[in-house]
């Protein structure tokens, strides 16, 4: 398992040094040229705006559908669920003609007699808002799988105890969501970094993301060395940013297993 | 504020206790169902009192604590405490201590934050919390434990914690939902002594939920026991275990023997009266009017029968022995009556052990009058 993960990610790391000839040349371009550096801050920065927005839409859901009863549950998560039923370029392809020109929002604006209706798509307005669409599914489902596991008999006694419903809330529901919390954000900013079809097909010429360049360099320039290069840096920014995050929530770690080192 | 304070070790029944009263208390989880989770509840608790609702699973005792702390609406009814209507308040309105049946202790928390909680949600802080949690700790026999976190806890030191939690703000009135039942046996005896002194001392009205009648017995001062969600008896133990107002009652506590018979001589209510039961006629007691020709069964505990046929006011039975278990301080023996109802005879070997040979007949006696008839 380990072995078939690392002989890969080796692989990539050695070509990124030596194809088509041994040096640092790859590395050297992508430091020169700053509009490697753009594209690495705009993939960061859409993706931490798509994972707080599915932070703060998918928590609410995820709360909703663990208190709410089953019926409530059963609507929610089926409604979540959903697009996983038809394909990742179909959904993106239909964002594009929900978004776009002669879409339903754009006729709105029509009607109300906008001057010039705003784009919606081709911008990072639309990769942000496809994103989300995309990503919001894995934030409600991690979320769900601790708070569904929250016994209601926490938030009773801290009621009989004195707390309101909101101080129940902070004080005792919330701190036992944290491993739910940590892990959806983790998921969502991760698999968003490597995003490439939704940004692709919905963002705007500025909002390039990595995988992007990397797909261009692998499939239409053929310059292997430069795009393992690429995807080196995107490893490293990851990984970096993985263990800033586990630094800075401390025992509610992911990566240690719950309880472990925590007194 | 009203956290204890380090003096009130002694009694002080009365100086701070409340009553609580549940008038017509009713709960239907189905608003249009016809299903009652408890009905039509009627009951007083006086000042610092320990009153037990014991009954089988089903049977609403949870529903009615629920109702009491404030999680579960009323369909109709009241709950006063102080004669003052507390239905109208929410949980963290009614000062109402509450230990739940897996304890709720906030995982997240140390021992002493699960215990200062209370005092924290009432803007109580610093050291006035601190020395609060530590008399709390000591209070439950569990100094130094306050950095700890719940699960470095044993089940029966989690409940001492919960119940430290639930004492620290000064409750008008304690519930308590199964406490002991995750508990083995040995440490449950142990705790129910611990915690009834605890209660005695501090003169806090409690309510406690459980169906080990045992448990029960052993800790109230009164049990209520309940039935689908109906009151069936309140009285003190050794009422309801000699006095069972019905058949329920009867079966649920301890051993009860039952013989069914027809009144031959009617009785008053509080009276003596005759009913023909096995080829023989007996005296019954009855709390209610029974008149002649109404089916009844009659009441016996095993203790109350000797094997001897003493006594010449005495009534009889004759029967055959079927079992004889010498179990120490007595000998447990089952005889077979001629219309085939079991009785269970507990013979005291208090003056000296006697051998039951299984297969002779014996005669079964007791003093007139203590058969109990029982028409519910
Ligand atoms: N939230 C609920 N929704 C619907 N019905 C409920 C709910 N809670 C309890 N009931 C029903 O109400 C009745 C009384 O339940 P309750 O929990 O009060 O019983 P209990 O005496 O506490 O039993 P146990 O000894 O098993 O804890 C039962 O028939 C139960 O199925
Ligand atoms: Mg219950």
């Amino acid at each position: 398992m380990t072995a078939a993960l690392f002989y890969p990610l080796s692989l990539m790391v050695w070509r990124s040094f030596s194809d088509p000839e041994l040096g640092f040349q790859h590395y050297l371009r992508l430091a020169e040229q700053p509009v490697y550096l753009r594209i690495t801050l705009t993939t960061l920065e859409v993706s931490a705006i798509v994972t707080l927005a599915c932070l703060l839409i998918g928590y609410p859901v995820a709360y909703a559908a663990s208190n709410r009863g089953p019926r409530m549950r059963l609507i929610l998560l089926a409604t979540v669920m959903m697009p996983f039923w038809t394909s990742l370029l179909v959904r993106t392809y239909a964002f594009m003609v929900i978004l776009g020109q002669g879409g339903p929002f754009t006729s709105l604006f029509d009607i109300l007699a906008w001057q010039e209706p705003p784009r919606l798509i081709y911008n990072r307005f639309g990769a942000i808002l496809g994103m989300i669409y995309v990503m919001l599914p894995f934030m409600v489902m991690t979320i769900f799988a601790v708070t569904s596991e929250i016994d209601a008999n926490y938030r009773k006694a801290a009621r009989s105890l004195g707390a309101g419903p909101w101080r129940a809330f902070t004080d005792v529901y919330l701190p036992q969501s944290y491993p739910g919390i940590t892990g959806g954000v983790l998921l969502v900013f991760i698999v968003s970094i490597g995003f490439y079809v939704t940004p692709a097909l919905l963002g705007g010429r500025k909002e390039t993301f990595i995988a992007q360049v990397i797909q261009l360099n692998v499939q239409e320039i053929i310059n292997w060395g430069f795009a393992a290069g690429l995807a080196v840096v995107l490893l490293i920014v990851t990984m970096t940013l993985l263990l800033v995050y586990d630094r800075l929530l401390g025992h509610e770690s992911v990566m240690r297993p719950r309880g472990v080192g925590s007194e | 504020m009203n956290a204890l304070s380090p003096d009130r070790q002694g009694n002080m029944a009365g100086a701070k206790s409340h009553d609580l009263k549940l008038r017509d208390l009713s709960k239907k989880y189905d608003q249009h169902g016809e299903e009652y989770a408890v009905h039509d509840m009627n009951l007083d608790v006086v000042k610092g009192e320990f009153v037990s609702f014991l009954g089988p699973s089903g049977s609403g005792k949870t529903t009615t604590l629920m109702m009491i702390a404030g999680f579960e609406s009323l369909t109709s009814g009241d709950i006063e405490i102080d004669g003052r209507s507390i239905a109208g308040f929410p949980p963290e309105k009614r000062n109402i201590g509450m230990v739940f049946q897996n304890y709720a202790l906030f995982p997240k928390m140390t021992v002493a934050n699960n215990i200062g909680f209370p005092l924290k949600m009432r803007g109580i802080s610093g050291n006035e919390r601190t020395q609060a949690v530590e008399r709390l700790l000591n209070l439950v026999d569990l100094p130094g434990y306050g950095h700890r976190y719940p699960r470095q806890l044993s089940g029966g030191q989690q409940q001492r914690v919960a119940l430290a939690r639930a004492l620290v703000f000064g409750p008008n009135i304690l519930l308590l939902d199964e406490p002991m039942g995750a508990l083995d046996r040995k440490l449950r005896e142990q705790l129910q002594m611990e915690l009834k002194k605890l209660q005695r001392s501090l003169g806090i009205t409690t309510i406690y939920v459980t169906h080990d009648q045992e448990e029960a017995m052993v800790l109230s001062d009164r049990i209520v026991i309940m039935d689908q969600g109906k009151v069936q008896q309140v009285g003190t133990p050794s009422e309801v275990y000699y006095q069972p107002a019905n058949s329920f009652a009867a079966k649920f506590l301890g051993v009860a023997n039952m013989i069914a018979g027809e009144v031959v001589r009617e009785s008053r209510a509080g009276g003596i009266g005759k009913a023909a039961v096995a080829g023989a006629e007996l005296h019954f007691y009855s709390a209610n009017a029974v008149p002649k020709g109404a089916k009844v069964d009659l009441f016996l505990r095993p203790e109350c029968i000797a094997l001897d046929g003493h006594g010449d006011g005495a009534d009889k039975l004759e029967g055959k022995i079927e079992s004889a278990i010498f179990v120490g301080e007595a000998t447990r023996v089952t005889v077979r009556l001629s219309d085939g109802t079991l009785m269970n005879v507990t013979n005291s070997n208090s003056s000296g052990f006697v051998e039951f040979a299984v297969g002779n007949d014996v005669t079964l006696s007791w003093d007139r009058g203590r058969a109990l008839a029982l028409t519910g």
